[in-house]
């Protein structure tokens, strides 16, 4: 699966689950979504779950790092590199 | 998949279970006598059951470890030692073993396991209990070291510590991420610590708040990465959530024993009162919700070995042993009838010591929570 698809699934994700469909959010790939609150620790949760079940990757609590969930495009590198190399 | 202990974990486990008794089964530690028992305790092992060998510790897997605090929780009436020693262990020692460099490691490390440091965890402030990511103290880079800026509501241990495991904020951009975790140890300038607060159990753990006014520690004492804190909770969490817990599961053993010695031998109606049902049915759902939460902590300590675990597989285990652990002291109060409610019986003291279990480590709601988000919904 290519980057652009992993981060239009995600940005869905976020849309649906976490602002339950409010447009009033400009939500882009590099949105803040830690600074924005988007992401607090159980929607992280929630939202490691999530790639873990639709992408059957293993989100360690390694892996739980800003550098990894500080932007949609960041989730979605996390998502492709932990298919590539599991230990990652 | 094999179901039980082999022989050398069953001899290991009574072995522990006869020395606890020996050596520490009292219901409070005598006046001022909390290091002395602490030092009985390293000397047992209990303090650093899971910590590499080479720095002190017994260099146990998870599962092994909760075998050992379960020998503890069930020879041990004082169930707040059993929780302050696994506290100290799980939430501090553990982090430190797993991230600290190399000069904290062997500093603290053997003084941790052999019972002549204690530590306390300081995570929770007032305004950021269950969610820690309102979390407000701050720790700002500066030089060669950190100053740590914030106050911590509640940390079991705090009161007598020597070295605290704290987190605060490095980086306010990244929201919970941005959290850093941190080694302070007692005498450090703009450290302060408020207490023991008065509990309703757990008595021999005494608690208190933290401060920290401008308190500036080295660089080394960071653990793991800046903004590594959040991980390093939650992978203490796991191991708390598993391995603590099991003290619970060792001291609904011991309650049990009891309900079943007290129900053949007490007579009503000419009879025991294990010959009625209401009584007898009582005793086994006892046993189920026993056997049911120790499988599910056995499980998350197997999964935590395999490097496996889910924030699920704890929070199942937490959830059930908490749950069963206050469940069963009101059934023990209840078999007992009136002489349970005395205080020289020492049942209603393990009922005040099991409540705290339903709040600490997270609580059952943050719990169900943590099951539910891990099932998508
Ligand atoms: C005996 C004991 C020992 C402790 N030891 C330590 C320690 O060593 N170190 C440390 O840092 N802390 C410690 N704590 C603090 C403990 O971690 C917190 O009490 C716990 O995280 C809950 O926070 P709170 O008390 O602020 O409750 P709050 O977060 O204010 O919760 C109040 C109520 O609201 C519910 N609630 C909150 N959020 C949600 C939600 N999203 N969904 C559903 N329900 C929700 C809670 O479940 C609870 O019932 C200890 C506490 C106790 C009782």
């Amino acid at each position: 699966m290519e980057l652009a698809a992993v981060i239009e699934e995600i940005d869905g994700y976020i849309r649906k689950e976490f602002l339950e469909g409010d447009a009033s959010v400009e939500l882009t790939p590099s949105s803040p979504l830690l600074e924005w609150g988007i992401l607090n620790s159980m929607n992280t949760t929630r939202l490691a779950a999530f790639v873990s079940e639709r992408y059957d990757v293993t989100v360690s609590p390694k892996a739980m790092r800003t550098d990894n969930f500080r932007t949609i495009e960041n989730v979605a590198h996390m998502v492709l590199e932990l298919r590539d190399r599991p230990e990652a | 998949m094999f179901l039980d202990w082999q022989p050398h974990q069953s001899k290991e486990y009574d072995d522990m279970l006869s020395a606890v008794r020996e050596r520490l089964d009292r219901p409070r530690p005598p006046e001022g006598g909390l290091r002395e028992l602490w030092r009985h305790c390293g000397e047992l092992g209990l303090l650093g059951l899971c910590v590499p060998a080479e720095d002190g510790g017994g260099g146990r897997s998870a599962l092994d470890t909760a075998h050992l605090i379960e020998a503890f929780g069930r020879g041990c009436a004082d169930t707040g030692l059993v929780f302050a020693t696994s506290a100290h262990q799980f939430a501090c020692a553990v982090p430190i073993s797993a991230y600290a460099g190399d000069e904290v490691r062997r500093r603290l490390l053997p003084a941790l396991c052999d019972g002549s440091f204690i530590a306390a965890n300081a995570m929770t402030e007032s305004e950021a209990g269950s969610d820690i990511s309102a979390m407000s103290a701050r720790a700002v880079r500066d030089g060669d070291g950190y100053v740590l800026t914030g106050t911590k509501s509640w940390a079991s241990n705090a009161p007598e510590a020597d070295v605290f495991v704290t987190y605060a904020v490095t980086d306010p951009t990244a929201g919970f991420l941005g959290v850093s975790a941190f080694v302070v140890e007692r005498g450090t300038a703009g450290l302060s610590v408020d207490g023991p607060f008065e509990k309703m159990g757990l008595g021999t753990c005494a608690a208190g708040s933290v401060r920290f006014e401008e308190c500036r520690v080295p660089a080394r004492n960071l653990l793991g990465e800046e903004g590594e804190g959040s991980a390093i909770f939650q992978h203490s969490m796991a191991w708390e959530r598993a391995c603590l817990f099991a003290g619970y599961v060792g001291l609904m053993d011991r309650l049990l024993e009891r309900c079943v010695a007290h129900a053949r031998e007490r007579r009503q109606f000419g009879r025991r009162i294990a010959d009625f049902q209401a009584v007898s049915h009582r005793i086994a759902d006892m046993k189920l919700r026993l056997e049911a939460a120790r499988m599910l902590l056995y499980r998350a300590c197997f999964r935590l070995d395999r490097d496996e675990a889910l924030p699920m597989d704890s929070a199942l285990s937490k959830l059930a042993v908490s749950e069963a652990a206050v469940q069963a002291a009101v059934d023990a109060l209840q078999i007992f009838g009136s002489r349970g409610y005395l205080v020289s019986e020492g049942l209603e003291v393990v009922l005040r010591d099991a409540i705290p279990a339903k709040l600490f480590s997270g609580t059952s709601e943050i719990q169900h929570e943590l099951i539910a988000k891990g099932l998508g919904l």
